[in-house]
């Protein structure tokens, strides 16, 4: 058979007239189709989204940290002496990698945001948050140091809470340096002066690859710094790196440790960082997951009734089927004929969808600041609007290829 | 030029089995026009499925154009009724929601004709049957007898050997009838050999021979 012939076997101008008068039911099939192509398009798009926030790594050693309090509540308890103390204990365990005071730690949701600039008038200063920690941050959080050096421990300044003052010297994440100095030269960076709060003046001491700020969700998410402080606030937040495989034990250990190592004081709200970001992104966790469930859903519930729709058709259809067959058509015919008609109805459907994705894509950015959706979305939206029609389609397709042409004479 | 030898079909559910056609043998020649009635249930519209290759049979010999066909797959089977046989239906069988000149060119386009061909075809057809004037309407803007004349039409686009009539005026009133029968002559006359099925006697008459099927066989009149 020559394309030619092929072609006019498939009857296409006849299709879209017999479609075009079978307006309802076409209709119907058609905005099923793009009612579906546009959710599931930008419903991909907030999914994938989401979940790249929820698994984007902090830059610290998320599996095998734990944070808790430490919290004096007597006249004379000691901070500064506590503190030494406790983390001397802490980095003496065998099993612990180190440990470190710090203020706040990715996924506390509480912390200090700074304004940096290269010079002191800018008037556009870039939002950092600050990490106040000593000489042992670095591998206490598991961060990786791209440039420059860490702290010495004579550079560390102890300070009262209400001291607003900064150490000489600061570590910005690369993130932080790019928008400050717009390079990827780290070195390059080293050495050179900002301003914090255009009032006071550090120098950039090294470059950490990453860590984010406390905060999910903000908007300068990679944006932050770390000066060598420790604040001496009468609670006491350490953050503690253990070897893997031994967080769950240490942190009962060293619970334990410090509780009966000083009776001035209690020890609270001990997590690990892995339970905290849960915590965080537990109602993103539950809505990506009821996000899935619904394009899931939606998708199983149009596959169904583009098979109902099918089946009725083709049901209804089945004299004129067997008076294409006696007048002669064969199987073949027949099976490229509906699913010719039916790939015809899901494309104008994935066309009139992927108009409709855009004009849903529009509002949500418009009115809710989202971003605009990547063409990839709508072309696997489209392919799976199409996979789905097709498995949607065969089964009433193969029964319409069995309907023989001596219907054409029965119930006459 | 159609030759039944024998032919069997028995037809069979759990509990019972019924031989529709028993030893039945018929020969027609070309440009006959063979008027085939007997009672209900006699084996006549089986018979007239087999001889349109829309039913397969159980024993015997069929040949259609010197061809024997007993045992044809479905696609040469699909080609051989596309390109040799012309149905008419009782129930004219048009497809309602195609225009009268895209009913007509089903079986064009299963032919492959080109467009300019089928379009020829379908005018001519069309025209011959007077209807060229209403190949943009539905079949349900057309009356019984009309809808029927297009049915002719489409069987006769694609210049059949044999046209099959099923019952062809059965739900016509006589008028109709006999206007449809006056073009199924003038059919038969330009050459189309034709079997028609009938109830009617008096159209059955009208036919240049007439054969009696009963009990799966058959008998001349």
């Amino acid at each position: 058979m020559n394309l030619k012939v092929f072609i006019t076997r498939l009857s296409i101008p006849p299709i879209f007239r017999t479609l075009a008068r079978q307006k309802y039911p076409t209709l119907m099939l058609i905005s099923q189709i793009s009612i579906a192509l546009a959710v599931i398009a930008n419903g991909l798009f907030i999914a994938v989204d989401r979940f790249q926030t929820i698994s984007t790594l902090s830059g610290i050693d998320e599996s095998n940290s734990f944070f808790l309090t430490s919290s004096g509540f007597t006249d004379n308890f000691n901070i500064q002496n506590t503190i030494h103390s406790d983390l001397a204990k802490i980095r003496a365990l065998p099993d612990v990698v180190n440990a470190v005071k710090t203020n706040s730690f990715p996924y506390s949701d509480s912390g200090d945001e700074f304004a940096l600039s290269t010079n002191q008038d800018s008037l556009s200063p870039i939002p950092a948050a600050s990490y106040k920690l000593d000489e042992h941050g670095i591998e206490a959080l598991g961060l990786e140091l791209v440039a420059g050096e860490n702290f010495s421990t004579n550079e560390v300044i102890w300070q009262s809470p209400h001291t607003s003052k900064f150490a000489p010297h600061v570590l910005l994440t690369t993130r932080t340096a790019q928008a400050l100095f717009n390079t990827d030269d780290w070195q390059s960076t080293l050495g050179e002066p900002i301003y914090i709060d255009n009032n006071q003046l550090v120098i950039v001491k090294g470059i950490i690859k990453t860590l984010h700020a406390p905060w999910p969700g903000w908007k300068h998410l990679e944006h932050s710094f770390i000066t060598p402080s420790v604040v001496t606030h009468n609670s006491s937040r350490y953050l503690i790196r253990v070897k893997p495989g031994t967080l769950d034990d240490m942190m009962s250990e060293i619970e334990s440790t410090l509780a009966l190592g000083n009776k001035q004081r209690l020890i609270r709200k001990m997590k690990s960082i892995s339970d905290a970001k849960k915590e965080v992104y537990g109602a993103d966790l539950a809505a990506l997951t009821i996000l899935l469930v619904v394009i899931v859903s939606l998708s199983f519930i149009v596959g169904l009734g583009i098979t109902g729709a099918t089946s009725l058709k083709i049901l209804k259809q089945t004299k004129q089927i067997g008076i294409r067959r006696a007048l002669g058509a064969n199987k073949y015919d027949i099976f490229r004929y509906f699913l010719l008609e039916n790939l015809i109805i899901t494309s104008i459907g994935i066309f009139t969808g992927i108009v409709f994705a855009i004009a849903l894509n529009v509002f949500l950015v418009e009115q809710h600041a989202f971003q605009k959706l990547p063409l990839s979305y709508l072309i696997i939206a489209a392919l799976v609007m199409y996979l789905l029609n097709i498995i949607a389609t065969i089964k009433p397709i193969l029964k319409a290829v069995r309907v023989s042409p001596i219907t054409a004479t029965q119930g006459n | 030029m159609l030759k039944m030898t024998d032919v069997k079909k028995v037809f069979r559910t759990d509990l019972v089995e019924t031989h529709a056609l028993k030893d039945f043998n018929l020969q027609v020649g070309e440009g006959d026009f063979v008027a085939v009635t007997g009672p209900s249930g006699s084996g006549k519209t089986t018979f007239l499925n087999i001889a349109g290759l829309l039913e397969t049979f159980d024993g015997g010999t069929y040949e259609l154009d010197g061809q024997d066909v007993s045992n044809l797959n479905d696609k040469h089977r699909s080609q051989l009724r596309n390109e040799k046989i012309g149905f008419i239906f009782q129930g004219f069988n048009l497809i309602p929601d195609l225009n009268l000149f895209d009913n007509v060119d089903v079986p064009l386009r299963y032919r492959g004709f080109n467009s300019a061909e089928r379009k020829k075809r379908i005018e001519n057809s069309l025209e011959m049957v007077g209807l060229a004037q209403r190949m943009k309407h539905l079949p349900s803007q057309l009356s019984g007898g009309q809808q029927q004349r297009v049915a002719i039409a489409r069987a006769l686009a694609g210049e059949p050997r044999f046209l099959l009539a099923d019952e062809p005026t059965g739900n016509l009133d006589t008028k109709m009838a006999n206007s449809v029968m006056e073009l199924l002559k003038t059919i038969n006359d330009a050459g189309t050999t034709i079997i028609m099925v009938t109830h009617d006697a008096d159209l059955a008459k009208q036919a240049r021979r007439n054969i009696y099927v009963r009990d799966g066989q058959v008998s001349e009149l």
